[in-house]
């Protein structure tokens, strides 16, 4: 770990200043953090500790839950409000890490969580999103658990986060502030596919700091659900993940989101296939034709393609219903 | 008074472990204490050009860089044949016919090449273990690249047929060529297994501590003899002048066995800077720098009647070692020994590779041998349509037919029996995807394991001291084993007194000799001697006025007559003998596992549901540190069957999963019921306990029962572990 400097922040403007200053990281949880500086992945100068901000409420605020970027994983998985409104984001979360980490670990720094891709861990390695231009040892490399979704030359790590996928299969969105004031992103657009930049995963600006997600309460969002499959019953990060909600009347589905997770360089979500469902019963065929539709960009390597059966089974298992989770 | 032995007595160190009480090696904090983490090599193979530690010495904090370039002069840090012959790196190379180009050892530090990916190439010495971390990230290294190897390939290696090994010929091949009769059934494939590392909860740290021309070590290490021996010649320094200590062992399975390195260098560092030093491996040094099981792969041919006695068990094994080392693992011993055919072809070749040097890895051998072996006979089984435990019990060896003698006792028909009744064994042929409960398939499967009992001559000396304290001590280790609280429970029978009169001192090389804590021996070597030293103080305390066996037969205790005799304390010592005198007998455990498990084949998803576990290993001295012992087995056999797998890097040939998060063994959430039953027979034949070890014996046979039950429920045969999702769907 290099030495840096550690700034305690007592209030939005504090950090929103401190943050401005090159090689400044904000401190929340610190178990990402802490661990990438640990290998020597991250080597701020400065770290900005926002634990003291008022930014752990969760709570319903006319049509919409919002929940603080400071609210730990474990409060916000069983928080009353999201079992009711967002069931699947109180999964996905409970599915991660482990008690202690969920403890410890916030929502914000949840969707800014770096890849778990072993070349990306550790410096000497080459790895385009931890030194640009230098190379990407996974694609000729040890590829078991990586992306198949939203590849590019230069990067093929896979987005860990499981409440991201929750999220973007409820329509959240990600408050950020900064000096210049606040803006709303939909989770569908705040991350960014590697292309040739792999070392810029979201859109947030390095001034800028997520104080709030927001999930819109809806008939469909109440129905959502999360399964997540990995070699091992806990403590692993997803081979394949699924996000699903789905509104139906009688045997008709009326309206349907499908979020995959493990799979892609990003989140995975795509409405065009998603219409292939509307205004049809949920069969073998039908789940197999929106299949067919959301994994037709797939590019997997011979060690990676099993995720895209796993995704499939975890597909149709849910959307005929009956997976625990 | 109650019996203690055979009773499930708690650990009398579970307490301390629990709240802080213990101390590890690395816990220990000297006045003026250094810390020191090592530098890896990030190519495999070649030479360093240029090692570059200006930066590092120049970083806050640091004292001391040593490398290549320095380490002899400054540290005395010099390779010989003396001390390669007590280091970890020499196991198993006099098996190892060598020619011309005999290996000469690896020990780091000692020259710029490069033998495999994660080598120490250099050590930073700080004030705190946060800078010499810091120190470690300013090495700067350019390397001359060489081609690496870390694969095997049967055509193009170079390879070695290795003569005996663990107490077997590797190279056996008796009886009548094979010759396939008509009406006879054959099994033929080959198996793999991956590399597999120990990973111990407790990282192995040295803290090394001079005082004149002593030095004492706080170690982390399955022997403090060995240690002692080792750490005595690389420091060429009387034995005597050197004390390790290891009073508690996080773990070891294997990785704190033989000697490494480190162990030494602690010591040549904090000679020459005058102040202690610790020296702390990292997760990442646990995977390279203290062993690791190597993969396999093994060629099994069965030939069988058409009842199944098996007539030909062919086991052929390939398996790398390092460029300098000599350990191999041995998979045929198993075959040497179970099912009884008549015609045996159990052989090895070796061939080396860019990896670090592996070692013994908890039941070495047997483990990845049985994993072959035991999927086979399953195979056989289901080729003639016969329950697999029905084949077993019709090859049971009624004998030791390889060493041409008896067992001293074996119970395995009792194991198959109790096993399969507690399991609710079907009892007959199911063929494969015969169940189904909603979504998921369900298996039965089942392997035998069997693992050789031996003994070491141990001392152990008891000091009963006036104020009413029994202490015992010996330089055995307890690394989670329960040694702690079976010498008390012996001791507190012996001397009938209660546990909590005694206390067990353990892990002090200053303490009287006792074996290495490893292939499942110190049982039957330590206690034996505890009991000759409780009969040496009865006959001094009869000598003094005490009456004689059973203790105490008068009202006077023990204690009382010290203090009426004005003895403030009295010391005995006794010894045990090893292996009995004269025998012509084979000493073994064994043991069945019963297998269920779960697979959802539309998710991938494959779950041991139950296990079933019988064994045969004589009578059972705390039947509940026993059954953790084996259940601790038992869960490494799911780890090896499900997730557990060292890779190299194709390009790089670097392991890539040096540490936790990446290699995964199996959490709480993967352990469903485990049932471990003993017959609990003593074999007197083998020591007066009737006791054999049991340390290892859980692990063998486990993954072949799970990919067995694996088959039973999917009709897939996994024959490479681990088996995953990608493998069933």
């Amino acid at each position: 770990m290099e030495p840096f400097e550690f700034v305690r922040a007592a209030g939005i403007q504090d950090v929103l200043v401190a943050i401005r200053r090159p090689g400044s990281r904000i401190l929340a949880g610190g178990t990402s953090l802490v661990d990438l500086m640990k290998l020597g992945v991250e080597t701020p100068s400065t770290v900005v500790d926002i634990n003291a901000l008022p930014l752990s409420m969760i709570s319903v605020e006319g049509d919409a839950l919002t929940i603080g970027a400071l609210a730990s994983n474990s409060d916000v998985a069983v928080h009353p409000a999201i079992e009711q409104h967002a069931p699947a984001v109180g999964q996905a979360l409970l599915s991660g890490a482990s008690g202690q980490i969920r403890n410890a670990a916030t929502v914000g720094g949840n969707l800014l969580q770096r890849t778990r891709c072993t070349y990306f861990r550790a410096r000497d390695w080459p790895c385009n999103k931890r030194e640009p231009g230098s190379g990407c040892a996974a694609i000729d490399g040890i590829n078991m658990g990586h992306a198949v979704l939203g590849t590019s030359r230069s990067c093929i790590a896979v987005h860990p986060s499981d409440l991201a996928v929750a999220l973007l299969a409820v329509d959240a969105y990600v408050h950020l502030a900064s000096v210049a004031g606040e803006r709303r992103i939909a989770i569908g657009e705040f991350y960014c596919q590697p292309g040739d930049i792999p070392s810029r995963e979201t859109v947030i600006g390095p001034d800028e700091l997520i104080t709030k997600v927001e999930i819109p309460i809806t008939n469909l969002n109440a129905t959502s659900s999360y399964l997540k499959l990995r070699g091992r019953a806990s403590y692993e990060f997803a081979s394949a993940s699924v996000a699903t909600a789905i509104l139906r009347d009688g045997d008709i589905v009326i309206d349907a989101a499908v979020a995959v997770g493990g799979l892609g360089t990003v989140p995975w979500r795509n409405r065009t296939a998603e219409k292939l469902l509307i205004g049809k019963q949920l069969t073998q065929e039908s789940i197999l034709a929106f299949c067919d539709a959301l994994f037709a960009p797939a590019s997997a390597t011979p060690s990676n393609a099993y995720k895209l059966a796993l995704a499939r089974g975890a597909i149709h298992r849910t959307l005929r219903g009956g997976a625990e989770w | 008074m109650v019996k203690s032995i055979g009773a499930p007595h708690d650990r009398i160190d579970g307490i301390p472990k629990v709240t802080g009480g213990a101390t590890y090696a690395a816990d220990v904090k000297l006045e003026g204490q250094l810390y020191a983490i090592a530098v890896q090599s990030t190519i495999a193979a070649g030479k360093i050009v240029t090692l570059e530690s200006a930066s590092a010495e120049a970083t806050p904090g640091v004292v001391a860089v040593y490398s290549h370039l320095n380490a002899r002069k400054a540290l005395t840090w010099i390779h010989s044949d003396e001390l390669l012959a007590l280091s970890a790196e020499a196991l198993g190379l006099s098996a190892l016919p060598s020619g011309s180009s005999r290996p000469v050892g690896y020990l780091p530090l000692t020259s710029p090449e490069i033998y495999f990916a994660g080598q120490w190439i250099a050590v930073v010495v700080a004030e705190s273990i946060e800078a010499a971390r810091h120190g470690v990230g300013r090495i700067k290294v350019r390397y001359e690249v060489d081609a690496a190897s870390v694969v095997m390939n049967d055509e193009k290696d170079d390879w070695i047929e290795p003569t005996f090994f663990f107490g077997a010929d590797m190279q056996v091949q008796r009886g009548n060529a094979p010759n396939t009769r008509h009406g006879e059934v054959l099994v033929q494939e080959t198996y793999a297994t991956p590399m597999q590392l120990h990973q111990p909860m407790e990282p192995s740290a040295t803290t090394a501590s001079w005082d004149g021309d002593e030095v004492t070590l706080f170690d982390s290490t399955q022997g403090v003899l060995a240690t002692r021996e080792y750490v005595a010649q690389s420091l060429k320094v009387p034995t005597e002048k050197v004390r390790v200590i290891s009073a508690y062992v996080g773990g070891g399975f294997g990785s704190k066995n033989q000697v490494w390195p480190h162990q030494a260098l602690a010591a040549h560092m904090a000679r020459a800077l005058g102040r202690p030093v610790r020296l702390q491996l990292t997760r990442s040094d646990m995977a390279l720098a203290s062993g690791h099981r190597s993969y396999t792969e093994q060629d099994v041919r069965l030939v069988a009647d058409r009842d199944g006695k098996i007539r030909l068990l062919q086991h052929v094994s390939r398996v790398p070692t390092s460029i300098q080392g000599g350990f191999f693992e041995p998979c045929g011993l198993n075959s040497l020994l179970l099912y009884g055919a008549e015609t045996l072809d159990v052989r090895h070749r070796v061939t080396r590779k860019n990896i670090p040097t592996p070692t013994p890895f908890r039941a070495p051998g047997e483990t990845p041998g049985s994993f072959a072996l035991e999927s086979a006979l399953d195979e056989l089984a289901h080729t003639l349509k016969v329950d697999p435990l029905e084949l077993r019990r019709r090859n049971f060896p009624s004998r030791d037919s390889y060493h041409d003698r008896d067992w001293s006792s074996n119970h395995l028909l009792e194991c198959y029996r109790l096993g399969a009744a507690a399991f609710n064994w079907p009892g007959r042929y199911v063929p494969p995807r015969s169940i189904r409960e909603g979504s998921e398939m369900v298996g039965y499967g089942m392997a035998t394991t069997a693992y050789p009992a031996p003994a070491l001559p141990a001392t152990v000396r008891l000091r009963l001291q006036v104020q009413g304290l029994a202490i015992v001590e010996t330089s055995a280790t307890d690394i989670g084993t329960g040694m702690y609280t079976i010498l008390a429970q012996t001791v507190a029978d012996e001397l009938g007194l209660p546990v909590s009169q005694l206390e067990v001192r353990l892990g002090d090389s200053t303490f009287p000799n006792a074996p290495t804590a490893g292939r499942s021996k110190s049982t039957a070597s330590v206690l034996p001697a505890a009991r000759q030293a409780c009969f040496s103080l009865r006959e001094k305390l009869a000598s003094i006025g005490a009456p004689h066996s059973p203790m105490p037969q008068s009202n006077e205790s023990i204690f009382s007559l010290l203090e009426r005799q004005a003895i403030p304390e009295l010391v005995a010592e006794g010894t045990s003998a090893g292996m009995p005198r004269e025998h012509n007998l084979s000493f073994y455990s064994f043991g069945a596992h019963f297998v269920e498990v779960r697979v959802d084949e539309e998710l991938g998803r494959i779950r041991v549901s139950r296990v079933v576990s019988a064994f045969d290993c004589g009578r059972i001295i705390n039947p509940k540190t026993a059954t953790s012992q084996i259940k601790g087995g038992i869960v490494f056999g799911i780890g090896m069957a499900l997730m557990e797998q060292g890779e190299f890097d194709p390009v790089y040939s670097r392991l890539i999963n040096d540490n936790l998060a990446d290699y995964h063994i199996p959490v709480n959430a993967d352990i469903g019921d485990i049932d471990v039953i003993f017959i609990d027979k003593p074999d007197m034949r083998f020591n007066e306990f009737g006791a054999r070890g049991l340390g290892e014996i859980g692990v063998p046979g486990t993954a072949a029962a799970i990919t067995n039950a694996l088959y039973s429920a999917t009709g897939r045969r996994i024959r490479s572990l681990p088996a995953t999702a990608a493998a069933i769907l």
